[in-house]
Parts: structure tokens; C-alpha cells; sequence
């Protein structure tokens, strides 16, 4: 039987927790470093860029996601396994 | 998503043009609006000695990088504001995309004016951000004009451009309405300033900065937790989500038709004098950056005072 975090944890951003995809069969777990905050954090269920951008309570054109050194668009499929880096855009100061 | 010129795997998609790009294509895009507004807007030539204001950002690290790529003649400011928690950070950035890039730059360290941030934040009541941009705008200015420099130019892009014009119009600031745009003109004792990615978002230096492999500084100032322009800045970009292309249309209607409203007040409103003390040019007879000075020496006497009593 397949488990998400998300069901385990009664969590929609698994954002705390660390969970060990071969203990709980989880799907899609994402490994995201936020920028400039250099969080890190575990999602699941994010099978495209949008979708995770979605979970991240961001939108595409304020942020740069990237994974292997390279752009990613928001039409495109992440993998289980992944690891990206979403970079927040807008200056601060 | 394919590039729209060539057809291959896009890297950046972009709605408020309808369109997506590979990376090639996408850094044409860039030096294509960047060209675009200096001729526009006559910002300069390749005659011209531009003196780049670099803070270590992605911003004005993008406008320098495109503006020696398209071979003008150019050499950077930073400004080290003396905050310890950012400020070393951000001058490292800025030296380093400088030596990498072999332009040269020029370092002034406001702590050697006794203008550290960190000091005058405790000191002064006013809003830090207002007061450290009035010394930017004051050191800036004053080297350009007292190194030959023709030209200023800053990394501000649109969204900077379009949540200023956005917080002018809610206070229906008419003063900075009338002279709000791309390039102010050398004049009363003002160096010329542009403003040449006034076209691009900032997600688009963003994505400049990475395709061009620019490393710059993303970490926020700590006392810009205050600001309010980044809130005008997200309803701008909630608005743009809705409505791509929302945020160019409205600076360029702006250019276009909206500031010759503005413009006879404005002329006429504001009396720009010389500073009394240094004769840099203001409306108040001494200038906010001699005041601040003035300010800073008088407590740093007060101290002295104080600790000489102590210590008697």
C-alpha cells in the first residue's frame, strides 16, 4: 500500500519532518533548498514544477527553480528522488 | 515548453510576453530590451564614461555584465554602508564580479565619514532605508561629477520602477510623478542618471544572472524588514499573475501619456538651490547628507564629553 507523508503526518507540506521514503513507501519525496532563507525541507506530491511551486505558497515568475545546475519550467516533471533549489527572485532590500 | 525562436527545450517560460526561451535565446531577449531602452530613451553612447552604481546584487551585477558585453565604456561604485552583517558580504561579491569581468571599481567606505549604517541607525530617528538611500544618492552623485564620469547608472528594473510609480500615485505625489522615469537629466548640479533595465523584471535579471553565470549576493539587508515598497511591489505581482504584461503597460502608459500631466507643477514647485556647506545641490538650504554629518559629529562630541566626565 502506497503512504504519503502527508497522510501519515496529517501535514499538506511535510515541511518539518524528514520522513524516510523506504520506511513509509512514499512517493514523489522532493528535496527542496530554499534561497535566500538556505532551508531545507522534503515535499511530497509534487509531480511537476508548478505543483511545487504551489506548495511553496510561491508563483512561477518569482522564483528560479533549479536542479542539476540547470533552469526548470513550470510545465516540467520532477522525479522521486529530486533535488531542486527554489531561489525567491525579489529583492529586499 | 520549446523555445520560441529556435524551437528547442525552453529554460525560462515568460507570460507577460506569451512566450518561452533556451538559454541563448533568452540572453538575445535581455541585450535586445536593454538596447532597446538605452536608445529609446537616449541614455547614452559609446561615447559616454558610465560610472555603474554596484551593490553586489543581482541587479546591478546583470546591468553591468550586459553593458561591457555590449562594449560600453564603464567602471563601478560600491558603496560599503558599513552594516556588519551584510555589507561585507555584498562588497565581496561586488569586487569579485568586478575582477572577474575586469572593470574597474571604486570602493567608498561610508564608516570612513563616520556614516557606518549600524551607528546611524542607532543615532538617527528617521527610517533607516530613507536616510542610507539619501547618502547613496549623495556619494554617487558627487563621484560621478568629480571624476568626469557623463553618465549614472543604476540596476533599477520594472518592478522597482513600476511599485514606485504605483506608491507615488496612491499618495498622488505629483512633485515625484513629474519627473519619475528612466533617465533624469544632468542638471542643477545632478549628474545624468539611467536607468537601462527599467524593461526588464526582476525575474529576469534573475534568470540573466544565471544564464550568464553572474554569482551575486541574495542575502536581504537586516534593515530592510521595514520597507514598504515590497509591499507594492507583491500586489504588482498579484495583479501580473491575473494580468500578464500588466506591469510594462503601465510604466510605458505612464512614459507615455500619464507624466506630461504632472510635469507643469513640478517645474515649478521645488526651489534646487546649492548645499551651504558642500553645494551639492537641495531645496533645503544645507542638504539631508550635510545635516546627517553634522548630526553624527555632534554626537560623537556629546560622547566625548560624556566620557571625559567619567573618567574625571
Amino acid at each position: 500500500m502506497t503512504t504519503f507523508c502527508s497522510d501519515i503526518l496529517g501535514a499538506k507540506t511535510s515541511e518539518r519532518l524528514h520522513v524516510n521514503p523506504k520506511t513509509y513507501n512514499v512517493k514523489y519525496m522532493i528535496t527542496v533548498r530554499l534561497e535566500p532563507e538556505n532551508r531545507e525541507l522534503t515535499l511530497d506530491r509534487a509531480a511537476t514544477v508548478t505543483q511545487l511551486l504551489h506548495k511553496l505558497g510561491r508563483k512561477p515568475g518569482r522564483a528560479l527553480v533549479i536542479r542539476n545546475g540547470g533552469l526548470l519550467t513550470p510545465d516540467l516533471n520532477l522525479k522521486d528522488g529530486d533535488h531542486v533549489i527554489v531561489r525567491d527572485v525579489g529583492s529586499k532590500g | 515548453m520549446k523555445c520560441k525562436r529556435c524551437q528547442i527545450p525552453a529554460v525560462v517560460a515568460l507570460p507577460s510576453h506569451h512566450t518561452a526561451f533556451c538559454k541563448d535565446c533568452f540572453l538575445v531577449f535581455a541585450r535586445r530590451l536593454v538596447e532597446r531602452a538605452i536608445k529609446e530613451h537616449g541614455m547614452f553612447t559609446f561615447d559616454d564614461r558610465i560610472l555603474i552604481a554596484i551593490s553586489g546584487g543581482k541587479d546591478s551585477l546583470a546591468l553591468a555584465w550586459q553593458l561591457k558585453d555590449l562594449g560600453y565604456n564603464i567602471e563601478g561604485l560600491h558603496i560599503d554602508l558599513g552594516i556588519p552583517e551584510s555589507s561585507p558580504i555584498a562588497r565581496a561579491y561586488a569586487e569579485r564580479f568586478c575582477a572577474a569581468n575586469e572593470i574597474p571599481l571604486h570602493v567608498i567606505e561610508t564608516a570612513e565619514l563616520g556614516l557606518a549604517m549600524c551607528d546611524v541607525k542607532r543615532r538617527v530617528k528617521r527610517p533607516i532605508c530613507s536616510v542610507c538611500g539619501q547618502t547613496k544618492r549623495y556619494l554617487f552623485n558627487k563621484f560621478a561629477r568629480e571624476n568626469g564620469f557623463t553618465v549614472l547608472a543604476t540596476g533599477h528594473n520594472l518592478d522597482d520602477e513600476t511599485s514606485r510609480l504605483f506608491a507615488n500615485v496612491m499618495r498622488w505625489d505629483v512633485e515625484f510623478l513629474s519627473d519619475q522615469g528612466p533617465v533624469m537629466p544632468a542638471e542643477k548640479g545632478f549628474a545624468k542618471k539611467v536607468k537601462p533595465l527599467f524593461r526588464l523584471t526582476e525575474f529576469e535579471t534573475a534568470n540573466l544572472c544565471f544564464l550568464a553565470d553572474i554569482d551575486y549576493g541574495y542575502a536581504p539587508c537586516p534593515y530592510s524588514s521595514k520597507a514598504s515598497f515590497p509591499i507594492y511591489k507583491n500586489l504588482l505581482a498579484d495583479l501580473e499573475d491575473i494580468q500578464p504584461g500588466r506591469k510594462i503597460r503601465f510604466y510605458d502608459g505612464f512614459l507615455k501619456d500619464g507624466r506630461q500631466g504632472f510635469a507643469p507643477r513640478g517645474e515649478t514647485s521645488v526651489d534646487i538651490q546649492p548645499c551651504t556647506t558642500c553645494g551639492y545641490p537641495t531645496s533645503a538650504g544645507e542638504c539631508g547628507f550635510c545635516r546627517l554629518t553634522a548630526t553624527m559629529n555632534e554626537d560623537d562630541g556629546k560622547r566625548e564629553t560624556r566620557n571625559v566626565k567619567r573618567k574625571a
